[in-house]
């Protein structure tokens, strides 16, 4: 886009009156500024996000501002080196010559101790940081250019000593693509970046920033020619390759890589058009990196794949949307490409080169700025959940009744303060099935809803003799006047469907808050049918704008019914 | 008009759309809205529609849409486009 064409698009642009991106920086962002603004008009064509920004001289009020009037907000610091010491810029007053590193440590202590205190004053909000590109520091050392003196080093290290103590609060770091230095706009108008550069770094900012998908939950991999080299059913397992050398090489480091995003929270899945009998009992022999106990589910049979693939979502309780598969056979993908166009189907790579745009495609699709608890447990949670279901099959179920689960020893732990825990953000957002409106919410509007008169927000972890569940269910709203609790959200995990959690909750919640009634709004995303099942089944008033409401004997009494058939103990956090 | 000159045209015209009127007298004295700021994307529009480096003297002496479109016009010439 052309510079006159992002100022074009900024003039006929629609702003958001609620949101704002804080732009941070001790340098005048000029086209930088532009270019963000005019890529967040792209991302958000109805209501943009207007970028405020504090530009040279300003950084510290910037710092002030952002994390007290505008706290709520996303906060971009794009970081130069005249931060940590001014002498480290081409516009210095003094001279051009590389601090000593004694000098560059004290003053990063000082950078250190008040950018960490800015990250802690803004809270669960958004912020960012960005590095500068060594191209940006003053030939100061004695070394030629493209050598690093140890000068330069001392301030690269000092620097990546602050951003690594800011990402250890949660602060996000961003690796803009900035190569070079603009000396004309740096000594002119103190821009240190090209337009062209200010472009692509804008662009990749705000892709970080708002990513356009929602994270992936399972990768399905197929496994002849994906998983190892060689096809297992005609070559025999003694004859594939997937050790650390040769033709397997790449297939070895690919699942390594699937067992890291197993350990991040993706759920692995194996689909193979092959005999059982020629994988299932041998794979665990091969002593490979991933074992058979890795794969949260598989079909290993000749059925055609996309109807393999829809029966590993229902195993799973995740809609196909949130299915990414990895496949060789291009006529495979081509029929899924028809059949399931919401499935994720990339092609195992034929080059190196190619493996490596896998591994960067599907870190980009399971990325996540924090791995969370139930992240880490996902696959064990999967494993009990087949623990669960092979119990239940042992007692019959009676229509309407929960009584199959009252060996379980089903335990709820209700947390009042769930607002700050940043699992109940997450839940909000990656739910689909149980929830009232499908609504997605920004930190910053998570921030708003906090600090709304009479909000709470309670959560609740369940556990049972299989296993934990973790946090599962939360539930978003303020009080009224009229001893009233009107719910923004109620989000329950699929994985704690039918066991009559959300009804407890609401009555612990009626209990706690001391209201008569519980109201709210149900919006039908074409997902959420289990929301309005619940809602119904408690026999709720609706009125006709999708408004319902609940008075407390009805959830009483169906809370009462759950836990007289379940035997689930109910408690608080705070004991 | 030239197509040189209707290009740069454009480009006042949007760098400029405070002060609308005939862009051809415009100059740094008449123009609402020509400051530094503005200045300096009128250079960087410049540079990326004619695909042209501009040397500082002739950032400096940008100060009119004449002398604008004379100094593109010699860019372009030298490069064999005039």
């Amino acid at each position: 886009m052309l510079l006159r064409e992002a100022l074009a698009l900024l003039r006929s642009a629609r702003y958001s009156d609620a949101h704002t991106l804080c732009l941070l920086c001790s340098f005048e962002p000029l086209h930088f500024k532009t270019y963000l603004q005019a890529s967040l008009v792209e991302r958000f064509p109805e209501t943009a996000p207007r970028v405020t920004s504090w530009g040279y001289d300003q950084l510290e009020l910037g710092l002030q501002e952002s994390s007290q009037a505008l706290r709520v907000h996303p906060a971009l610091l794009f970081l130069s080196w005249g931060d940590l010491h001014p002498h480290l810029s081409w516009r210095t007053r003094g001279p051009l010559e590389m601090p000593l590193p004694g000098d560059i440590h004290a003053r990063a202590d000082a950078l250190r101790e008040r950018l960490v205190g800015w990250v802690t004053a803004r809270g669960a909000a958004d912020s960012y940081v960005v590095v500068p590109p060594l191209a940006w520091l003053p030939l100061s050392d004695h070394v030629a250019p493209g050598a690093l003196g140890a000068g330069s080093m001392s301030a690269w290290a000092a620097m990546g000593g602050v951003v690594a103590d800011l990402a250890q609060r949660g602060c996000r770091v961003l690796d803009l693509p900035v190569a070079t230095l603009n000396m004309r706009d740096w000594l002119g108008a103190g821009c240190p970046l090209t337009v062209e550069e200010s472009e692509r770094a804008a662009r990749r900012a705000v892709e970080l920033m708002y990513p356009p998908g929602e994270r992936k939950k399972a990768l399905v991999v197929d496994l002849d020619g994906t998983l190892w080299h060689g096809v297992i059913g005609e070559d025999g397992p003694e004859r594939i390759a997937y050790g650390p050398e040769g033709l397997g090489f790449p297939f070895h480091v690919f699942q390594k890589f699937l067992l890291k995003l197993k350990k991040e929270g993706a759920l692995l899945a194996f689909c193979t058009k092959n005999n059982a009998a020629d994988v299932v009992p041998v794979f665990d022999k091969l002593q490979m990196p991933l074992s058979i106990a890795d794969f949260a589910a598989y079909r290993c049979n000749w059925e055609p794949k996309p109807d393999n693939l829809r029966a590993i979502a229902a195993e799973l309780n995740i809609g196909l949307d949130s299915l990414v598969c990895v496949d060789d056979s291009p006529a495979e993908l081509a029929l899924m490409a028809n059949v399931l166009p919401e499935v994720r189907a990339l092609q195992t790579p034929r080059s190196s080169q190619g493996w490596l745009q896998l591994f960067e495609a599907l870190q980009g699709l399971f990325a996540t700025w924090r791995v969370s608890e139930e992240d880490r447990a996902r696959t064990d949670s999967a494993a009990h959940a087949k623990s669960r279901a092979a119990a239940g099959a042992a007692t019959p179920v009676e229509p309407g009744s929960l009584r199959h689960l009252r060996g379980f020893d089903l335990e709820l732990t209700v947390r009042h303060d769930a607002f700050g825990d940043p699992r109940s953000l997450e839940l909000v957002n990656k739910t689909n099935q149980f929830n009232l409106t499908g609504e997605r919410w920004s930190a910053s509007d998570w921030l708003r809803t906090q600090q709304a008169p009479g909000a709470f927000c309670v959560s609740a972890r369940l556990r049972d003799r299989f296993g934990d569940f973790g946090t599962i269910l939360v539930l978003v709203g303020s009080m009224r006047p009229e001893r009233c609790a009107e719910l923004q959200q109620i989000v329950l995990s699929c994985r704690a469907f039918g066991r009559g959690v959300e009804a407890v909750a609401l009555d612990w919640l009626c209990r706690w808050v001391d209201v008569g009634c519980v109201s709210g709004r149900f919006v039908d995303t074409g997902k959420n049918a289990p929301a309005a099942k619940f809602l119904r089944d408690l026999k709720c008033e609706w009125t006709g704008d999708g408004s319902w409401r609940l008075t407390r004997p009805l959830i009483e009494v169906s809370a009462k019914a759950v836990l007289d058939d379940t035997g689930m103990r109910v408690r608080s956090s705070d004991g | 008009m030239d197509d040189t000159a209707a290009r740069l045209e454009r480009i006042f015209e949007e760098i400029f759309w405070t002060d609308p009127g005939p862009v051809s007298g415009k100059t740094r004295e008449n123009t609402a809205g020509w400051d530094s700021l503005a200045h300096l994307n009128l250079v960087l529009s410049i540079e990326q529609e004619f695909g042209i480096a501009l040397a500082d003297d002739e950032v400096v002496e940008m100060t009119a849409f004449g002398t604008s479109l004379e100094i593109v016009r010699t860019k372009l010439q030298l490069r064999g486009e005039g």
